[in-house]
């Protein structure tokens, strides 16, 4: 049984700003910060002021007619989420290979995690299959991919020699609304 | 005090090609059997979906559209009897819409419906603004109006 010293009901002294790791981040300095998250063949540096959440991904439903940027959408809290299609984002142009089952192989094609993006009233979902960790704003200053992913990413880097793409995240959706070649 | 009733919505269930539609009842005007030696294949349909004309016993003919291609894209295999058909449409833009099999008519509380969000169709036609949880899927609800739209792609 553990016994309590009578100082040790004594509220503890905040540690002053920058020695907790509670203080290592402020809301402002989060904002700005890059989560970097492994989905697929590359990684994703996204803006932590343009993340609404991460959380399991749901089933995925496929919707008739959608672009084929889009796997479908995912359930989170009562909404559905487009969920978007990294591999298509990056070449929209691909086709899927030959007896590809659709409704069978969606959930096989993406992470088991999902980070939500968050542009005004509009979402969207990236299933992805690990956190990589935080980085700075200003860690990544690589050249733009070939097109059409230079169209939604604003710059490039690595991290243990795997490519890194920092998304522009506003770019990203114009990017899902626009018609494809 | 009592929490205000959630207004039901009927639907009639249709399936195409896998998925599961929903259209409301109230715009259904009738469910009439086909069969495909009697359907006419006038030269001019020239749409994909367009496969062709059923006459009716009073002599109107109405356009049959295809359920599966008008949403996926894609065929059903030919049906080796009669089908069923669904007329839907304002006066004078009628047709028939053909699903892989009709179901039966079901109620919905409006607020377990969940809004569509119109991005996963990028620059296309937002054909669908809800839908419901189902067994395993969602079930789409189309709005019959949309339908030309769709048809046209403006």
């Amino acid at each position: 049984m553990n016994s309590r010293h009578p100082s040790d009901s004594s509220k503890p002294s905040p540690a002053p700003p920058g020695t907790s790791p509670l203080w290592f981040l402020s809301t402002a300095e989060v904002k700005n910060q890059l989560i970097v998250v492994a989905a697929g063949t590359c990684q994703l540096a996204l803006p932590a002021g343009a993340v609404e959440g991460f959380e399991e991904r749901g089933l995925i439903y496929p919707v008739p007619r959608a672009t084929p940027l889009f796997l479908g959408v995912v359930a989170s809290k009562g909404r559905l989420i487009p969920l978007l299609s990294i591999d298509k984002a990056a070449s929209p142009w691909e086709k899927e290979p030959e007896g590809f089952d659709f409704a069978l192989d969606l959930g096989l094609q993406c992470g088991p995690s999902l980070a939500i993006l968050r542009r005004g009233e509009e979402l969207l979902g990236i299933a992805f299959e690990r956190f990589v960790g935080f980085h700075g704003p200003g860690e990544f200053t690589g050249p733009r991919p070939p097109a059409p992913a230079a169209k939604w990413v604003q710059a490039s880097g690595t991290i243990d020699e795997i490519p890194v793409w920092v998304v522009d995240t506003g770019a990203l959706f114009d990017y899902c609304k626009a018609r494809l070649p | 005090m009592a929490a205000p009733a959630q207004s039901s919505h009927a639907f009639l269930l249709l399936e195409a090609a896998g998925f599961e539609f929903l259209i409301p009842v109230d715009q259904v005007h009738q469910i009439v059997e086909i069969e495909p030696a009697f359907l006419h294949m006038p030269k001019d349909l020239e749409d994909e979906e367009s496969i062709g004309e059923a006459t009716e016993p009073g002599g109107r003919r109405l356009e049959v559209v295809s359920l599966p291609i008008l949403l996926t894209g894609k065929p059903s295999p030919p049906a080796s009897g009669k089908s069923q058909a669904v007329e839907v449409g304002e006066e004078g833009k009628r047709v028939l819409l053909l699903p892989d099999r009709v179901g039966s008519i079901e109620e919905y509380l409006e607020g377990d419906g969940l809004s569509i969000p119109a991005l996963v169709w990028g620059a296309g036609i937002p054909w669908c603004a809800r839908a419901w949880p189902g067994v395993a899927a969602l079930r789409w609800q189309l709005d019959t109006a949309r339908l030309p739209s769709l048809r046209t792609g403006l």
